[in-house]
């Protein structure tokens, strides 16, 4: 499932006094299977963006084509277009609704019409999915979970309507760091065994390099730079004129590379920085270092 | 040093007396001294707010004592006294303001404490200059990026000329400047003013300048001590639901690769400072 979004701009409040322009001008192409990290300073339009994703905006200027379909077209049915990208809204656990786990993640298959046993095979998948085990949780009270555990309902019940598309809006925020990992670890599954395509939105720039292989930065309802992680990362004073950090990692080479240890400064995980540094060392020649 | 806050024997229950009743503190001790910089770590669920709610008696506890600069919390003809000592900022900045001018936002604490206007004026200006917001003061609220508000939110609380600010997760929904603009204030008015800072985070980074790290889980404190102490027990810390610093987990794995990294790395630049001794 591919999404086009072609020229589109944005206006909040259209019609009034406080109309305010907060897209400009949007071009970009996702692919099916992509993992894409959407990152960007508060208000620089990265949730308004995704949302015009699956029809929860309608572009008035530009166009949105998912799957080739012009979400602005009266023939496209965006019920079927929001099924299909899923969006899991930041803090989605606010959105739980209903009772118990179970009754919760059953709303979008019921509301797609599916049957009870079509809809409970659904609802234990991706409780399965999401790492909730189904006897213990299925008949849980939604006030009886932790916070990462709701997290993971909510995503869930998305997951429940069986998109091909997921955009989650920071899903590991306000969460600890065993609940961060537990949906990092959700996600990635997701893209790996089910081949969802991913859309990450995130302010933890660490972990948008762990996940994602292209990254979207926006800065003031634009566009600011589209390309693999690796090579945004690397233009770190860029990313901090717009009040990006790049993630730690990469911090710690570029300050050893000025240095003059011999790394590669473009390193994204933990265990490629050490290894990196290693080699650097043994690269020096001589026992630097070495026991 | 003189002791700020003092918990003794604390147990807190939440709905107690009804079917819904929650145990969310067990006999927790704690003191925390004037001037200090203090880190509440903890799993969602394990007391964290709970037990900072008590230190201006938004909550009271079910059995033991916290005392606020000798005042007792459950003493509820002293909660002016004891929340003129200690502020609290919480995660979303959104739900703090109360105003659409900046300045008018800051005032309003001091203004509820009944404060003659001339010395609110002062007071607001100097909160706004020592959070680097004084450009800002004729400002909406709302037109504000998240770390500035937060800062604002922080400012109003200053106002009140408070010995403590507690902050409950302030940069959990910041970008990353915004996170660096309120830690960074944070760390200022500390060492600055002398602002007792309590902070409550999940980022580990933020934690790492701190004097000390409280560690909480299911309604105790399982570990305090300096943040060189508590993230060498890495085992412990990830049982916890915890983890360390990033430059931490670097150095812990070049250690195991043979390398000879300083002990007690915390930050990037103590690691990138070690690794350059060894060149």
């Amino acid at each position: 499932m591919s999404i086009v979004v072609e020229n589109l701009s944005h206006h909040y409040k259209a019609g009034t006094p406080f109309e305010k322009k907060v897209l400009f001008d949007i071009n970009l192409e996702i692919q099916d299977g992509e993992f894409v990290g959407l990152i960007g300073p508060t208000q620089s339009g990265k949730t308004t963006l995704a949302q015009h994703f699956n029809g929860l905006f309608i572009p008035k200027e530009g166009r949105v084509l998912v799957n080739g379909h012009n979400l602005a077209d009266k023939a496209t049915d965006i019920v079927k277009i929001r099924h299909q990208v899923g969006y899991v809204f930041q803090n989605p656990e606010n959105q739980l609704f209903k009772e118990t786990v179970g009754e919760d993640i059953a709303f979008a298959p019921l509301n797609q019409k599916c049957s009870k046993e079509e809809t409970n095979r659904r609802v234990r998948e991706c409780m399965s999915l999401v790492g909730l085990d189904y006897d213990t949780f299925f008949k849980r009270d939604i006030f009886a979970l932790s916070g990462g555990q709701k997290r993971r309902a909510a995503i869930a019940g998305v997951l429940a309507g069986y998109p091909e598309v997921l955009v989650l809006d920071d899903p590991t925020a306000g969460l600890d760091p065993r609940g961060r990992e537990e949906i990092l670890e959700v996600i990635g599954r997701l893209h790996q065994e089910k081949e969802m395509t991913i859309v990450f939105i995130s302010n933890t720039m660490e972990d948008v390099a762990r996940m994602a292989k292209r990254i979207i930065v926006m800065n003031e309802g634009a566009i600011f730079a589209d390309g693999t992680t690796r090579t945004i990362f690397s233009e770190s004073e860029r990313l901090r004129q717009i009040g990006l950090g790049i993630p730690e990692t990469i911090d710690i080479m570029q300050r050893l590379a000025a240095r003059g240890l011999r790394v590669p400064t473009d390193t994204l995980t933990v265990e490629e920085t050490i290894d990196g540094i290693t080699a650097g060392l043994a690269g020096k020649g001589g026992d630097a270092g070495w026991n | 040093m003189e002791k700020l806050i003092e918990v003794k024997e604390l147990t807190f229950i939440y709905n107690r007396g009804t079917k819904k009743a929650v145990k969310a503190l067990q006999n927790v001790n704690l003191e925390i001294m004037r001037g200090e910089f203090l880190t509440i770590l903890g799993q969602n669920g394990s007391g964290k707010s709970t037990l900072a709610r008590h230190f201006n008696g938004l909550l009271t506890p079910s059995k033991g004592e916290v005392y606020v600069d000798g005042i007792s919390v459950k003493n509820q003809s002293q909660l002016r006294e004891i929340r003129k000592r200690v502020g609290m900022v919480f995660q979303n900045p959104d739900n703090q303001l109360v105003s659409t001018v900046v300045e008018e936002d800051v005032a309003f604490g001091s203004e509820n404490l009944g404060i003659p206007p001339d010395e609110i004026r002062q007071r607001v200006a100097w909160a706004l200059e020592a959070l680097n917001m004084t450009e800002y003061r004729k400002e909406s609220p709302h037109q504000l990026s998240g770390g500035q508000k937060q800062r604002v939110a922080i400012a109003g609380v200053l106002a009140t000329r408070p010995d403590c600010i507690v902050l409950d997760e302030p940069t959990a929904l910041l970008d990353p400047l915004g996170r660096k603009e309120v830690i960074d204030a944070a760390k200022k008015l500390n060492r600055e003013e002398g602002i007792t800072v309590v902070l409550i985070t999940h980022f580990m980074n933020e934690a790492i300048e701190s004097d000390r790290i409280v560690v909480m889980d299911g309604g105790e404190i399982k570990l305090i001590g300096t943040p060189g102490n508590i993230f060498d027990q890495v085992d412990l810390i990830r049982t916890l639901g915890l983890d360390i610093p990033m430059a931490t987990q670097i150095a812990i794995g070049l250690r195991q690769k043979g390398i000879k990294v300083a002990d007690h790395i915390l930050a990037a630049e103590e690691l990138v400072n070690s690794l350059c001794q060894l060149l």
